[in-house]
């Protein structure tokens, strides 16, 4: 699963992102930029959000719902879970590291 | 950027993308940009994705990739054409200056064949395989 993640590049923030806004439930495109803009600060763009949501969408780690009108609620999957949990993992242990390295107390 | 201009490429942007992605994202996209305020940024990012749509082999059409392959495999057999009797020649050539000897029972068309490996014996030394041929 690891190796799946190498290969997303400078893709991989964007992915994150995304499988973020989606891990507590199904968001359509605007809600899943609001939500990003709100926990994040990062202003994803269409172009950037759609590109990604193809990829995902290729790759299994999302699946679109039925539309709603124009809207389409994206959710994701087992499988996206679990790169989720994987690269949240990882990241925990550079955090740790890094507090560790720096003299950082928990929680400062 | 003015936000109008700004909203108007964006939605010209999105016809930019291929067929098969429009019929995807398109209405999606647009519903967006009803709810998203464009600038100048929304209009390059969009434009950046028109491009990578437009390379990107998951979306591009059986409508334009089929003429491209047919006129791909049209342009090879041409140039297959043009250069087996030029091959045959030189094979043929080769073959009367007993610089190679092919086998008892090949015909002039597999002399021009095997003449290409015999010219890259004479090139570089030694055959294909490795081996010392000079």
């Amino acid at each position: 699963m690891r190796a799946a993640f190498d290969g997303l590049g400078r893709f991989a923030d964007p992915w994150l992102l995304i499988l973020t806004s989606l891990a507590d439930g199904p968001r359509h495109g605007y809600a899943i930029m609001t939500d990003i803009a709100a926990f994040s600060g990062v202003r994803m763009e269409p172009g950037s959000l759609y590109g990604a949501l193809s990829r995902l969408e290729r790759r299994g780690w999302v699946r679109p719902l039925d539309t709603a009108g124009r809207r389409r609620p994206y959710q994701i999957t087992a499988a996206g879970q679990e790169i989720l949990a994987e690269q949240v993992t990882t990241m925990q242990q550079i955090v740790q590291v890094a507090r560790l390295r720096t003299g950082m107390a928990w929680g400062a | 950027m003015r936000p109008g201009l700004a909203e108007r490429l964006s939605r010209a942007l999105v016809s930019w993308h291929p067929r098969r992605w429009r019929d995807r994202y398109g209405e999606e996209v647009l519903d967006v940009l009803d709810q998203h305020q464009p600038t100048a940024r929304t209009v390059a990012n969009l434009w950046a994705s028109a491009v990578s749509a437009q390379l990107d082999p998951a979306w591009r059409t059986d409508r334009l990739l089929l003429p491209r392959l047919r006129r791909a495999a049209l342009i090879a057999a041409v140039a297959a054409a043009s250069l087996a009797p030029v091959l045959s020649l030189i094979g043929y050539q080769a073959w009367r200056d007993d610089q190679w000897h092919p086998a008892a029972g090949e015909n002039l068309l597999s002399a021009g064949f095997s003449a290409h490996a015999a010219i890259l014996v004479t090139a570089f030394g030694q055959a294909i395989d490795g081996t010392d041929m000079v």
